[in-house]
């Protein structure tokens, strides 16, 4: 009896092990999808206090000082976490980048230590779509969408 | 804390090991919150994004989730497994194998993290299952040794009750109640705990960063240390009115052999 008792509690345990590593290992890991250059297309602010809070968000988000609006720009991810971005006006700035949590968090870091951390809300082979938390402030989130070069 | 087990436990003891794991829980799950952006003392969330993910058919998500979830459950599998089968052997031991082995999931990280981490999201993954295994382990041992009376990782179910009990007192005879009135303050003791844990580590988080795993360890070795302490000073004493009984008896032994009872008897023999 206690014999059986333990296969089966082996035999679920050891089923378990494989489903997850069968699971892992058949879809791609956000952290290599993510890697190449990535063209952003859209910055909207998804969702507001109440309707009209449009321009008072814009102002505050250009009038903050830790906030670095990213807008119009070429996000080329690199491996060993780095991430280039190319600026409309022509600058590149070189930062750093991880994915955290279950891969569903992605975080910046730039030179000076600031942090900024984006909700990997899609990402695909040929779109990411990423949401940012502003501030309790403000309370909107603003939505980046982005197409693979 | 550590020793009694069930029903022979007082409520002075569950306070005790209540706080104490509470305390290092809140501290683990803001520590997780802080560094890898996810939490690792409750699975309840889990649950909901376990769902969500496979809605949105984000199978590596998915995947990750059931892991963490797994381990939870996993931890808790192993502690009352330890609790149960080695109980007999040495009750102190049985209870003190699960504690060590969270002793160890928090110095791995600690130490990984200080020294290794590249912040990469596979390190993140292993780092958060090693923390989740672990809070499985400390809720798993808690509700098991105190017939479920304590549980410290997570808040849910201690606001719940706390809520109903605080209803229950509106009434005098429930207010008048021992035995409603020390488990409110176990669990009015636990969430407090939980939340200083969570202030403190929030704080030291930004001046220790992966140190702050040494810190929590530390308290770990005090619920563990405490119970030994005690059973050495158990013993010490055990001991030591057990050598007095031996020399009381050895005394009082000799003294008939060779003390006074002999020219007595003497004196009864020549009368004789």
């Amino acid at each position: 009896m206690m014999k059986r008792l333990s296969a089966i509690y082996i035999g679920v345990f050891a089923l378990t092990l494989m489903g997850f590593t069968w699971m892992i290992r058949s879809v791609t890991n956000p952290e290599q999808l993510i890697i190449g250059e990535w063209k952003e297309t859209g910055w909207v602010y998804e969702r507001l206090n109440k309707v009209g809070d449009e321009e008072k968000v814009n102002l505050q988000g250009n009038r903050h000082g830790n906030l670095v609006l990213h807008k119009a720009e070429i996000w080329s991810f690199l491996p060993k976490g780095r991430l280039q971005l190319q600026k409309s006006g022509g600058r590149d700035e070189t930062i750093g980048w991880a994915i955290k949590g279950r891969g569903n968090i992605l975080e910046i870091k730039y030179n000076n230590g600031h942090k900024e951390q984006y909700d990997l809300s899609q990402l695909v082979a040929d779109r990411m779509v990423l949401n940012f938390e502003l501030d309790t402030q403000v309370k909107g989130l603003a939505k980046l969408t982005f197409e693979r070069l | 804390m550590l020793r009694k087990f069930s029903n022979s436990r007082t409520l002075g003891d569950n306070i005790k090991l209540g706080t104490l794991t509470a305390f290092s829980a809140g501290m683990v799950n803001v520590v997780s919150l802080l560094l890898f952006l996810s939490f690792s003392s409750n699975v309840t969330g889990y649950y909901a994004i376990l769902a969500a993910e496979i809605v949105k058919g984000n199978w590596y998500q998915t995947a990750i989730v059931f892991a963490w979830i797994f381990l939870f459950f996993f931890g808790g599998f192993v502690a009352n497994f330890m609790v149960i089968h080695f109980n007999k052997q040495n009750k102190y031991f049985a209870h003190s194998l699960p504690v060590s082995l969270e002793i160890l999931c928090m110095l791995a990280v600690g130490f990984y993290g200080d020294f290794f981490y590249q912040e990469t999201l596979f390190e993140t993954e292993i780092l958060l299952a090693l923390m989740l295994f672990a809070m499985g382990l400390q809720n798993g041992l808690t509700a098991s040794i105190s017939n479920f009376a304590v549980k410290t990782t997570h808040l849910t179910g201690t606001t719940t009750d706390l809520g109903v009990l605080f209803s229950m007192f509106t009434k005098e005879e429930f207010r008048s109640n021992p035995v409603l009135k020390g488990r409110a303050w176990l669990l009015g003791s636990i969430m407090l705990s939980y939340v200083a844990g969570a202030i403190v580590a929030g704080i030291a988080y930004f001046h220790i960063g992966f140190k702050l795993f040494y810190v929590i360890s530390l308290f770990l070795v005090v619920v563990i240390g405490y119970d030994a302490y005690k059973i050495r000073l158990v013993r010490y004493h055990w001991n030591s009115s057990r050598k007095k009984y031996h020399r009381a008896r050895t005394n009082d032994k000799h003294q008939r052999l060779v003390g006074a009872p002999a020219p007595d008897l003497e004196e009864e023999r020549t009368a004789c």
